[in-house]
Parts: C-alpha cells; sequence; structure tokens
C-alpha cells in the first residue's frame, strides 16, 4: 500500500477513535486487518428516522490511491433506504463518486452516510423499489424502514403484522429474507408477493 | 510493545487493533495550520491556492491530476494559475523543532518537524525497540537439532538454510549418531530384562500389568514383553476353557437333577389325583401283548404330601389276553408308621377319551380293608394289588379315540377317607 494512504488512514483512524461522534456512540470505527486496507465502521440511526435505535454496519476499503480515490464503502447491515441497495449494501452518495475530495477523512464520510439516513435523495436513488416506496407510498415506506431496522439493526420497533406475513411466506418454504424483501417490493401485499415468489 | 500501549491509554484512545500502529507518526502531530489536509501531514513545500488553502506541493499536485477543483471548497483550481509556493509557513515550519520520540530513552536530538521521519529511521535509540521485538524473531528450522541461528523474515531464513547445508547436514549427522548410540545402549540393556521378563511365566497376574506399564526405551524390547504377554494370555484363554467346560457340565446335572425334583414335588403334593400320561403307548402295547408278563408301573404318588403312596399298574389281563387289567398298589414311604393301617378310602379311575370327554371311562371303587392290597406294605411295592382284572377292552381302547398322539391318559383319583 502507497505509504502516503497507510499513513494518513492511521492519523484518520487516531482522528475519528479522539472524536466527540465515537465518545457519543454516534459512529464507530475498527481495523479488520493489520494492513490498514480493510476496515469497519458502525453508524447509529439518526433520531426521528424509520431507522432510530438501529446499529448499522459498513465495509469500508481504502484503495491504494487513497486519498486521492474515495474509499469503497457499502452496508454490510440490511437496509430499506431508497440511495442504498437492498440487496447489495451498495450507497449512493456523491461524496462517495464524483465529489469525493482529498480533505474529506472517514470521520467526515460516515457523518455524511449517517445524516443520508436522516435525509434521502429520492430522485436520485440506488434501489428504485423502494425510491418507488418512498415518493408514493411514504407511510409503508416508513414502517418497512422501521421493520428491517427492527430485524437486522436491532431496532426497538417490531411491527408484529409484518412479521406474520414474513413467518406465513416462510411457512411456504420460502428464505426469511427472500419473503421479507417480496413483501417490500409488492407493499406488504400477501397474493402478489406470493405470486411474485411462485411464478 | 508495552511502551505504546500505556502511552495509547494516556491519549484515550480505544485499544483496538491501534497496537499495531507506528507510534512515531502518530506522536508527530502538527497543529492544523501546518496540516496538509490531503495527508494529514506536516506541509511539505507548502503551497496556497487562490481559495487560500495550503497544501503540500506533492499532494494537491497528484490531487490535481484527476480533478479541477479544490480538495476542501471544491471550487476549480488549475495548477498553473491557482498555486503558488507559501514560503512564509515553509519558514515557520522549518524554525520548529521537535525532539526524538526516543527522548525519554536518552536522544537528545531536536530537528524540524519534516526531518524528525528521517531521524527516527536512523535513530540509534530506535535500536532497543527493534530488539525488543527479537522476540517474535524466526527461529532456524534446523533448530531441533541444534542449529541456534535466528532471523527477522522469512527470507533471511530462506538464505541462511541455502548457503547453511553443510554445517546443516553436521548437525542432523550428529544427532542422528547420537539417537544410534540411544538405541545401541537399551538393546544392550534388553538381555538384563528379557531375564525379569521371563518371571512373567511364575506370576501371570501380577507380572502382566507390569510389562504393561514399565516404560520401554525401544521397539525390540516393547514386541518382546508383548510376546510374552500373548503366552500368558493364550495360557489364561486355555484354562478358563477348561473351567468353562466343567461349569456347563455341572449346570446340565444341575437341570436334570432340578427336572427330577420337579416331577418328584408333583407326585408329593398331587393330593392324590395322578394324572399319568403313558407315551409311546404303541411300542408299549405291542411288547406286552408279545409277552403278557410285561406290565406298566405309574410313578409313586402321595394322596396328601406326607400320606399314602401308591403307583399304577396296567398290563394285559392274564385272564384274557383281549382285556386290560388296571391296579393300584400301595407303595413304602418314609412315614408309613405314622399312618393309620388298613388304607381306607375311595380309589376312582378314569380312562381319558381323547377326542369325546363324554365317552371318557370313570370307575370308582372303595377300598376292602379285609385285603392285605390295603395293609401297610411290607416290599417296596405292595405284591398286592386292588383293582380291575378285566379293565377295558384293547381293541375298544386303541380305536374308540382313547388314544391320541400315542399317549394313553389314565386319570386316578385316590381319597382317604
Amino acid at each position: 500500500m502507497a505509504n502516503i494512504a497507510a499513513k494518513r488512514i492511521k492519523r484518520e483512524f487516531k482522528e475519528v477513535m479522539k472524536s466527540e461522534e465515537v465518545a457519543g456512540g454516534d459512529i464507530k470505527l475498527e481495523l479488520v486487518n493489520d494492513c490498514w486496507t480493510e476496515l469497519q465502521g458502525e453508524i447509529s440511526g439518526p433520531p426521528d428516522t424509520p431507522y432510530e435505535g438501529g446499529t448499522f454496519l459498513l465495509e469500508i476499503k481504502v484503495p491504494e490511491t487513497y486519498p486521492f480515490n474515495p474509499p469503497k464503502i457499502r452496508f454490510m447491515t440490511k437496509i430499506w433506504h431508497p440511495n442504498v441497495s437492498s440487496a447489495t449494501g451498495a450507497i449512493c452518495l456523491d461524496i462517495l463518486k464524483d465529489q469525493w475530495a482529498a480533505a474529506l477523512t472517514l470521520r467526515t464520510v460516515l457523518l455524511s452516510i449517517q445524516a443520508l439516513l436522516s435525509a434521502a435523495e429520492p430522485n436520485d436513488p440506488q434501489d428504485a423499489v423502494v425510491a418507488k416506496q418512498y415518493k408514493e407510498n411514504h407511510e409503508l415506506f416508513e414502517m418497512t424502514a422501521k421493520h428491517w431496522t427492527n430485524i437486522y439493526a436491532g431496532g426497538p420497533t417490531c411491527i408484529c403484522e409484518f412479521n406474520q406475513k414474513v413467518q406465513r411466506i416462510q411457512d411456504m418454504g420460502i428464505d426469511e429474507h427472500q419473503a421479507r424483501v417480496a413483501l417490500s417490493t409488492y407493499d406488504w401485499e400477501l397474493e402478489r408477493a406470493t405470486e411474485q415468489l411462485f411464478c | 510493545m508495552d511502551p505504546n500501549k500505556i502511552k495509547n491509554a494516556s491519549e484515550g484512545i480505544a485499544p483496538m487493533g491501534i497496537t499495531t500502529l507506528n507510534e512515531t507518526v502518530l506522536s508527530n502531530q502538527p497543529e492544523s495550520r501546518y496540516e496538509c489536509p490531503v495527508c494529514l501531514n506536516w506541509l511539505r513545500d507548502p503551497v496556497i491556492t487562490t481559495c487560500g488553502h495550503k497544501f503540500c506541493k506533492s499532494c494537491i499536485t497528484s490531487w490535481l491530476q484527476n480533478s479541477g477543483h479544490c480538495p476542501i471548497d471544491n471550487i476549480n483550481l488549475s495548477m498553473k494559475v491557482d498555486i503558488f509556493p507559501d514560503n512564509y509557513t515553509k519558514r515557520e515550519i522549518q524554525e520548529q523543532r521537535m525532539s526524538c520520540p526516543f527522548a525519554a530513552k536518552g536522544c537528545a536530538v531536536k530537528v524540524t518537524p519534516l526531518d524528525l521521519d528521517t531521524h527516527i529511521a536512523v535513530c540509534e535509540f530506535n535500536q532497543p525497540e527493534a530488539s525488543s521485538q527479537s522476540k517474535i524473531r524466526v527461529p532456524c528450522s534446523f533448530q531441533a537439532v541444534g542449529c541456534k541461528e535466528t532471523f527477522d523474515s522469512q527470507e533471511d531464513m530462506n538464505a541462511h538454510l541455502h548457503n547453511d547445508i553443510q554445517n546443516h547436514m553436521s548437525f542432523l549427522m550428529n544427532a542422528y549418531s547420537k539417537i544410534q548410540i540411544d538405541s545401541d545402549i537399551s538393546n544392550a540393556s534388553i538381555d538384563a530384562k528379557e531375564q525379569e521378563a521371563m518371571c512373567l511365566w511364575e506370576a501371570p497376574d501380577k507380572n502382566g500389568e507390569q510389562s504393561t506399564s514399565a516404560p520401554l526405551s525401544n521397539t525390540s524390547a516393547l514386541i518382546r514383553a508383548l510376546y510374552e504377554r500373548v503366552v500368558v494370555l493364550e495360557q489364561r484363554n486355555r484354562e478358563q476353557d477348561i473351567v468353562i467346560a466343567n461349569m456347563s457340565k455341572q449346570l446340565s446335572a444341575f437341570a436334570v437333577a432340578k427336572m427330577k425334583q420337579n416331577n418328584d414335588m408333583l407326585l408329593r403334593y398331587c393330593m392324590g389325583n395322578y394324572i399319568w400320561k403313558i407315551d409311546n403307548f404303541k411300542t408299549r402295547l405291542d411288547a406286552m401283548l408279545k409277552d403278557h408278563f410285561k406290565m406298566l408301573y405309574s410313578p409313586g404318588f402321595y394322596t396328601s404330601p406326607n400320606g399314602y403312596r401308591f403307583c399304577v399298574r396296567l398290563n394285559i389281563s392274564p385272564q384274557n389276553p383281549h382285556c386290560f387289567a388296571l391296579h393300584v398298589h400301595l407303595m413304602k414311604t418314609e412315614y408309613d408308621h405314622c399312618l393309620e393301617w388298613p388304607f381306607n378310602g375311595r380309589i376312582t379311575f378314569a380312562m381319558i377319551n381323547q377326542y369325546d370327554p363324554d365317552m371318557t371311562q370313570r370307575d370308582t371303587m372303595m377300598s376292602n380293608s379285609s385285603l392285605i392290597a390295603f395293609k401297610r406294605p411290607t416290599a417296596e411295592i405292595c405284591v398286592r394289588g386292588f383293582g380291575y382284572t378285566e379293565y377295558a377292552v384293547v381293541s375298544d381302547v386303541i380305536r374308540n379315540g382313547f388314544v391320541k398322539d400315542d399317549m394313553l391318559i389314565i386319570r386316578v383319583n385316590i381319597r382317604y377317607v
């Protein structure tokens, strides 16, 4: 790994550890390997959002050309958000792409991702299905996002109706997550979700 | 490693993963006005942009190769027109003096921040830390045979393995000859052991255990001990075979005795109610027809456990060879002197018809106290019997369903009155 990238990550790591966000439990950063190319981030769901109370893990890969190129970051925790792929966890955020600036750091990037959870950009979606629901049936979107937060990120709001529907499809022999994706996609209409799964 | 940990803790950094951090890099943290936002290090050949941000010359050059904007405020920048050397800042940084991070270990050197990394790399007080890392030096793979070299890296060791083949060969040779001497010594000690092992034959149990638990230093002694053990076990096996054979003999004898006892019990406790099953009837009848003096006697049975003992006699009637004669005879018992004589009671015969119970032939007689047959017997079986000289016609018995499965059944009931 290029000297500048390793040196900078070391300094950034220290900066994050000292930051008040870490002290307040908003974000966390951990090393995955010894050569500073891979880290694991953790952000807490912002208050007054469906993600409140959840803890989301992020995979951070630092390229050799860092900081001249952005780090590669994706959600490891499954999340229902217009700008995050519900399948792969890929994030659609300008600063991780063309708007990357060398002065940005892992700390500022993690905070930006956290901000993205508070303010989605449905007009620049990563997951078109989620974005459509966000715009057309916002109440259901919030419920679904809360449900996903509850199931995958340890969020506090348990939506029994959704759990029961997932269980019913599971009883037909479908994998739990697959069932949840189908139901979330078809606005929790059992018939349409089932139809799609078995067609 | 340890000094790093302590320092991290005092700086309030979570300890996870950070122990691998090069502490000297962190200790050299610049003030923000001297820090390059790209490499986060001291500004080296600082430049200033038209938007008022300072960078290392090389950092901003690299950045602007791919982007046309300031890394901080995204304002358009051109390498040619918007970047100026910041000699003021450069001079200020060069006037800074920093103590070597190994000052605590005795390094008195003070250098500019920019030269600090270079100095650290060559600082003589950097050595002890390197030697403290010697714990993780790789030992030579021929360590077991005596090579004492250790290495910082696998490559160094590979070079050593390649260059010192000669030495390693002689290490191996020494080790090999040592092993051979060891095994010779233990071979020599076998003869002494042999003597000791021979006494296995005398007392197999005790020494058998010893031979397995004793530490055997070489293979041939082990094989010898195992062979002896096998012989001992074979011997024991044979002995046990004999014991088993004896026991099974005893067991079958017991079984016969038990059966006999059962029959005796049955006869003693039948309360004068005896069922006489004559099997192989055809053969026995043929024998009787051939020789009219042949008679069938039943076992003796008791009217009560310590009462009178009778047996039944079936034979061809001496007066009429077409008829059976059927009599009861008193038999001697050990308690005859306690009984009242002559016997007084009722005797009932029933020849069972095994196909039609209604056809069963029943006859009842009362004893006659004037007859010798009911007096206290003087022989094992009283010579005089009591019953019918012409009880049943032989051909009727055979034809009319009294014999089934080659068996005739006569029930006798003798009751003392």
